[in-house]
């Protein structure tokens, strides 16, 4: 078993390769399930304390599929694809462009 | 409002492919380690340094997969304004530059005990360094305007401008005399690595394949909901003026 761990000699080398992999990729998995959870629970927030206008597109969302598996915002989503002009990238709202200096300054600042 | 190409499709398929990706993960992973670390041979010149190889080597691989899928979602963005081509990048970007930084870490790590040193200025290392680099400045560029549109378009020419050091990757260890032993597993006329050695290296790379693919989705479920967020606030305050009008 040593001799499993000495790696013939090079065992910094090799344990020190495998770990330095294992640190990177789990800590890449936990920030990117933390920065999920952390948008998704603002989300949550926002939606339950907007309510209004949402009737038409609550009830298009709900029509979906795998209530469990679909964050509340996907419904959203999908229902506001779906209710828009294919032409409308014009937009001068540009809501959707608008996106990510929120939520993924979060995720992006710990990396 | 929203011009996304379809999310509520990618969000039922990201659903689908989620837990097998996740699951395959886990077991290719034990699996490699297993061939890799204890039934693999270790090679008649290097002895068990050999097993670094089924890290550095898929990292590698990664590396260039993940920019060059990159790149090829700057194209859907700028020509089709394809919107999940955008999300895809952003999220892609910092796994892509973890691979790139596990192949150059473990690629000192072998390179000390094997060549006598922890880096050179050869080809090879130098242009996977610049591949590193590639991935943190498009990182900070999207993120580095007011607006966001202008950081993705912005970030788009600059993967794309960036492409062209991916084949000056591949043939670096051709083109020029490089410390970096050539190519032994993509080659023309077949592999020059013993059969046992292929085993864990084709396993390793399956498993960071369906490693990246589960973070993949996760981020990219992140950034969807941080986008929905931010027009979610934007409709809010617009609308906020309209209610006091209102009264």
């Amino acid at each position: 078993m040593s001799e499993f761990f000495a790696m013939g000699g090079y065992a910094v080398y090799v344990w020190g390769s495998y770990g330095v992999a294992a640190l990177v990729l789990v800590a890449l998995l936990l920030l990117s399930l933390r920065g999920l959870r952390e948008n998704e629970t603002i989300l949550a927030a926002l939606e339950t304390s907007a309510p209004a206008r949402g009737g038409r597109k609550r009830r298009a969302g709900q029509s979906g599929d795998g209530a469990e598996m679909m964050p509340a915002y996907l419904a959203m989503a999908g229902s506001d694809a779906g209710g828009r002009k294919p032409g409308s990238s014009a937009d001068p709202a540009k809501g959707d462009a608008g996106g990510d200096t929120g939520g993924d300054g979060g995720g992006g600042g710990g990396e | 409002m929203h011009r996304f190409a379809n999310p509520a499709r990618f969000q039922r398929l990201a659903a689908v492919i989620l837990p097998w990706a996740a699951g395959i993960a886990v077991l290719a992973t034990l699996a490699g380690l297993w061939t890799g670390l204890v039934t693999s041979p270790p090679d008649y010149q290097q002895g068990d340094t050999v097993r670094i190889m089924y890290v550095h080597v898929p990292a590698a691989w990664m590396s260039l997969f993940v920019y060059t899928t990159m790149a090829a979602a700057a194209v859907a963005a700028l020509v089709w304004r394809h919107p999940l081509a955008e999300v895809y990048a952003r999220a892609a970007a910092p796994l892509g530059a973890g691979f790139t930084a596990i192949c150059l870490i473990t690629g000192s790590l072998w390179g000390e005990p094997m060549w006598g040193t922890w880096w050179v200025w050869d080809a090879r290392l130098t242009s996977v360094l610049i591949l590193f680099f590639l991935y943190l400045g498009f990182m900070a560029l999207v993120n580095a305007f007011d607006d966001p549109t202008r950081g993705a378009k912005a970030g788009s020419i600059l993967l794309l401008v960036g492409v062209v050091n991916v084949p000056i990757i591949k043939f670096s260890v051709d083109w020029w005399n490089t410390l970096h032993q050539p190519a032994s597993v993509l080659r023309l006329d077949g592999p020059t690595i013993y059969g046992d050695m292929l085993v864990p290296l084709f396993i390793m790379f399956a498993a960071f394949k369906a490693y990246f693919i589960a973070v993949v989705i996760v981020r990219m479920r992140a950034e969807l909901a941080a986008r929905k967020v931010q027009a979610m606030r934007l409709t809010q305050a617009a609308r906020a003026p309209e209610l006091s009008a209102a009264e």
